[in-house]
Order: structure tokens, then C-alpha cells, then sequence
């Protein structure tokens, strides 16, 4: 799933902190009859448009050119994250968006700058690596698929086994 | 790391779940500079360069699509 999940909330309480939340429009994740895969890059406008319109996203939307290169440079991925701070470094990555875990990292470069500030000697960069555990509504993902059209949802169920909002239970049955 | 996706495949009509979750974690560990790749804005059709962004803020991106 390439939707986009809402980050409304975060950035309205980051963008006046130093931050700044961009979207990067790469290529359809689950092409259906509605939204088919991009045939040209004006239609790759047109369909970044409607994220705009439709899911009423407030955040700037930059769209990436028509053979992916941004989106080949940082990892093909169709829902990843990155934050870079002010030196072009990346300090956090993630294959899947999670505000929880944005909301925490934002405030960590926030206090970063804060113990800058008090020249509070910073002894090291440490790394850290962890699982996380994306919850799923089926009916929310059931709305996002059925958008894109019927074709979206068979070539999920057969590339997977199962239909994308199914549920464990429902993966279990024969 | 080699490119293995010829263009004409990028912009596929079939999803597969051919995502490679796993070269993710290793292509750009944190810590390296992020590529500065030039994207167009969808309002104006603008070419900018992501540094641009950087160079002012923290910056989060988040990749995505309408599907």
C-alpha cells in the first residue's frame, strides 16, 4: 500500500519547530482501473493532484520523475521515511511510516539543538535498530483498495493469498 | 548497488509484492548524506533540488502514492 497515512497532526505541531514535512509522489503501489500505473509523467501529476484533492493532504507534495529516480536513490519502497537534518544527514529511516516513532524523533533533534544550545558536550552518535508493528483497520484499507479499483485487489490477492484487508483469522480459513 | 529496475518495469501495471524490504535497511544506512535528487513541486511544476529544504530545516519526507 502506497497511501499516504496521515501526518496532518505532526506536522502541525513540528512545522513552526524547525521542521519541514514533504511528500515525494512516486508510482502507484496498487494500480487498478481508477488509478492505473503511470503512463506518462503529466499523469503523474494528475494523480498526485488527487492526493491532494481527495485525502485533503496539507503537506507540499513534490512528484518524482517518471522512471523513479528519487524514489531508486532512497530505496523503492512504497511507504518509506526518511528525516535529514540540516546537514543533509540522514538520521532516521523507516520502510514503513509510523508517527509514533516520528513524533519521538522529532522531538530527539529538538532536544539535540536544546543541548547545543547549553554546549552540553555530545560524546557520541549512537545507532539504534528496532522492529515496529503496523496495526491495520481492514475497512479503512478495504476503502483504499476498492478505489483503485478491482483490479487492485486481485492482483493483491495474487501476488499475497489473501485479499488486503483480510484479516489473521481470515488468512487462516482454507 | 546495481540498479535492478530496467525503467520500463518501474512503472508497473501488475502489483507483485516484489518489494525488497530487505536491501532497504543496508542501501542508505542512517548517518550517510541523503541524495540530492531533483523532483518538480506539484503546484507549480518547479524544479527544485530536496537541499534546498535541508539547507533551511529538518526536513521529514515521506514516500507515497494515491494507491
Amino acid at each position: 500500500m502506497g497511501e499516504v497515512p496521515p501526518l496532518a497532526q505532526l506536522y502541525e505541531k513540528y512545522r513552526n519547530k524547525g521542521f519541514e514535512f514533504l511528500i515525494i509522489y512516486v508510482r502507484e503501489a496498487h494500480p487498478g482501473e481508477n488509478f492505473p500505473h503511470h503512463a506518462s509523467f503529466d499523469q503523474k501529476m494528475i494523480h498526485a493532484g488527487k492526493l491532494r484533492e481527495l485525502d485533503k493532504v496539507g503537506l507540499p507534495i513534490l512528484v518524482d520523475d517518471f522512471e523513479g529516480s528519487t524514489h531508486k536513490a532512497y530505496g523503492l519502497l512504497p511507504n518509506m521515511v526518511y528525516l535529514i537534518d540540516r546537514a543533509g544527514v540522514i538520521v532516521y529511516k523507516s520502510d514503513w511510516t509510523d508517527a509514533h516513532e516520528l513524533d519521538g524523533m522529532c522531538e530527539s533533534l529538538i532536544r539535540l539543538d536544546d543541548m547545543k544550545a547549553r554546549q552540553v558536550p555530545i560524546i557520541r552518535k549512537g545507532v539504534s535498530e528496532r522492529l515496529h508493528w503496523i496495526p491495520m483497520d481492514p475497512r479503512h484499507r478495504e476503502r483504499i483498495y476498492r478505489r483503485s479499483g478491482e483490479k487492485a485487489i486481485k492482483d493483491y490477492f495474487n501476488a499475497r493469498g489473501h485479499l488486503p484487508y483480510a484479516t489473521d483469522a481470515e488468512k487462516e480459513r482454507p | 548497488m546495481p540498479d535492478r529496475t530496467p525503467i520500463e518495469n518501474y512503472n508497473y501495471s501488475v502489483f507483485v509484492g516484489a518489494d525488497d524490504f530487505l536491501s532497504f535497511r543496508t542501501l542508505l544506512p542512517v548517518g550517510s548524506l541523503a541524495p540530492d535528487c531533483e523532483v518538480k513541486l506539484l503546484e507549480t511544476g518547479r524544479p527544485v533540488k530536496l537541499s534546498e529544504y535541508w539547507k533551511r530545516n529538518d526536513v521529514l519526507i515521506e514516500f507515497g502514492s494515491f494507491t
